[in-house]
């Protein structure tokens, strides 16, 4: 049992008992691969009202000495979130998940979730990062390993 | 063959491990890795690492006061050399031991044995636990170690005698291990039994068999499935079956049994065909193919009532839907019809009013240019050409004179 798991395992029996904050839900953590959790953002900010957005998580073997891959995700009723710092293919350019930058192992699941609510929930601007189109259309890497520019103080 | 020997040797067996040095402790392969123990009580979230939220392991001290596991922080260290909870930078040589205090917190904490799930019950404090498992926990696999013995067995199963080596079995002679002996036993080709029947010796590998055709033994008449009690001796049951009715009207039942099993098919067919006719409610019929001829039971009856009950609701509820689908027709036709009529009037209104206005125009036209130009012509021309209009669009032809005050009544009209 490697040490993700093992950590995986804790987090899960805590989010099962003592639950996750609002408008955080799991949705599906069948196996200590992928986990798929949905959030929304409550307040008046227009621009989610009322809609839910579905976030996947991949862990590696090296986690949380190393980020989970996190990216917003489609579904039944799951838009990829309108943000400046969100791409249209649900890549999410934020800091606390990049290895070398922002991400501490003394993160998890759960303040992930809520470093990402709490990003959506500041959010004015109904826009897409910039270049948008073309890095969506070119981009192949996984999320992990493309060097963003954090360069917005604001988020 | 002492089988209480090896038991009561097996009871002592403990206390003579510890004392006899003639078996070496071998260290046991398995390293206990400390991270897999589960903890009796869950821990202190205090004394949790951040990291691996799991009690600390050996724990270590940033320079800025913080605690993790040695493995967790070293880990963590080669990823990005910052505290994990405030990012100040730190190096190995920031590390040093919490305080002992902490540790000992930790170490006390009481976990349950590695081989809880194998059947140890032992519960013993962190620290003593690697103890537990190396020197005493009766569920670790050892070696057998009697005369030098590799085999692996479970520690509290050890005994002075070596329960792998080869005997051979007494009776029948071939060779067999130690603790399979009492296995061997039951199908030993050496070990004769009495058979409970005919009474004679059989050896216990033909034994089995010989009771499928034993003469003395009892079986039942072969017709007993259709109902005949007899059971006789295998011997004597030949003579039963030349004179047993039962036997006799064997192949009179079994044609009636195909063809009630052939009915039943047949009808499960049918209803199945009914089923896509009428969709009904699907009630549950598990009885399908026990339609002998025999008096419905009173569940029968009342199900029956039941599905009549529900034919009728079902047509009754047609006839309604149809009755409503034709009022809805009626309706939406009647309304569309409504519709027309209301959007011709509001139509020929229209052309009215605009007839009406283009009138009006021309008057006040006309009275604004009456000092200067000559009146009689124009305003023939003028009311000839409005009138021509009016008629072409369909509209009531109107005279100067009433003009403003129609105008004001029919744009009334209009608005409603
Ligand atoms: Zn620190
Ligand atoms: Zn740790
Ligand atoms: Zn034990
Ligand atoms: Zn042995
Ligand atoms: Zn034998
Ligand atoms: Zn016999
Ligand atoms: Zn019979």
């Amino acid at each position: 049992m490697s040490f993700a798991v093992r950590r995986l395992q804790k987090e899960l029996s805590k989010i099962h008992k003592d639950g996750l904050p609002q408008g955080i839900s799991l949705v599906k953590a069948d196996d200590f691969d992928e986990w798929l959790l949905d959030i929304r953002v409550f307040g008046e900010n227009p621009l989610y009202k009322g809609q839910r957005f579905r976030l996947k998580f991949k862990f590696g073997n090296n986690y949380p000495i190393e980020p989970p891959e996190v990216t917003f995700t489609t579904g039944l009723e799951r838009q990829i979130p309108m943000h400046p710092h969100i791409y249209s293919n649900g890549i999410i350019c934020l800091d606390l998940l990049s290895p070398s930058q922002g991400w501490s192992p003394v993160q998890n699941v759960e303040s992930v979730c809520v470093s990402i609510q709490s990003m959506l929930a500041s959010n004015r601007k109904n826009e897409r990062p910039e270049g948008n189109d073309e890095f969506v259309a070119r981009n192949t890497k996984s999320p992990k390993h493309i060097n963003f520019v954090y360069d917005d103080p604001t988020v | 063959m002492s089988s209480s020997a090896p038991a009561s040797r097996r009871n002592s067996a403990i206390s003579n491990k510890s004392t006899s040095t003639t078996t070496p402790d071998k260290p046991t392969p398995t390293h206990l890795d400390l991270r897999t123990l589960r903890y009796v009580s869950p821990p202190d979230d205090n004394l949790c690492c951040p990291i691996c939220h799991s009690p600390f392991l050996d724990p270590i001290q940033t320079r800025c006061r913080h605690t993790f596991c040695s493995d967790c922080i070293a880990e963590a260290l080669k990823n990005s050399e910052t505290c994990p909870i405030d990012r100040k930078p730190i190096t190995d040589e920031g590390l040093s031991p919490a305080p002992i205090l902490i540790a000992n917190m930790v170490n006390d904490l009481v976990v349950y044995c590695p081989n809880a799930e194998n059947g140890c019950t032992e519960t013993v404090p962190r620290h003593l636990v690697e103890g537990h498992v190396r020197e005493t926990c009766g569920w670790v696999q050892v070696e057998c170690g009697v005369g030098g013995c590799k085999e692996m067995v479970r520690r509290n199963e050890t005994s002075m005698e070596c329960l792998h080596r080869l005997v051979k079995c007494e009776f029948c002679l071939e060779e067999v291990r130690r603790m399979d002996l009492d296995i061997h036993y039951d199908t030993c080709a050496g070990i004769s039994t009495d058979c409970p029947h005919c009474l004679t010796d059989y050896k216990r590998s033909d034994w089995k068999s010989h009771v499928q055709s034993c003469p003395e033994a009892s079986i039942p008449c072969s017709s007993s499935v259709y109902g005949c009690p007899t059971i006789l001796p295998r011997r004597e049951m030949a003579r039963h079956e030349s004179t047993c009715s039962f036997v006799h009207l064997t192949p009179v039942f079994r044609r009636h049994e195909s063809q009630i099993s052939e009915l039943a098919l047949e009808n499960r067919m049918l209803r199945r065909r009914l089923d896509l006719l009428y969709p009904r409610a699907t009630q549950p019929e598990s009885n399908t193919n026990s339609e002998e001829p025999q008096g419905p039971s009173v569940l029968d009856e009342q199900t029956y009532h039941i599905l009549s009950e529900q034919e009728h609701l079902r047509t009754d509820l047609d006839r309604l839907s149809e009755s409503m689908v034709a009022l809805e027709m009626k309706h939406t036709m009647h309304f569309i019809n409504e519709n027309m009529r209301v959007k011709e009037e509001m139509v020929a209104m229209r052309t009215a009013i605009n007839g009406v206005r283009m009138q009006m125009h021309w008057l006040l036209n006309m009275r604004a240019q009456a000092p200067f130009q000559p009146m009689m012509p124009m305003m023939g021309m003028g009311v000839m050409q409005q009138q021509a209009q009016v008629v072409a669009q369909g509209g009531t032809t109107t005279q100067g004179g009433e003009t403003v005050q129609r105008r004001h009544s029919e744009h009334q009209n209009v608005k409603l």
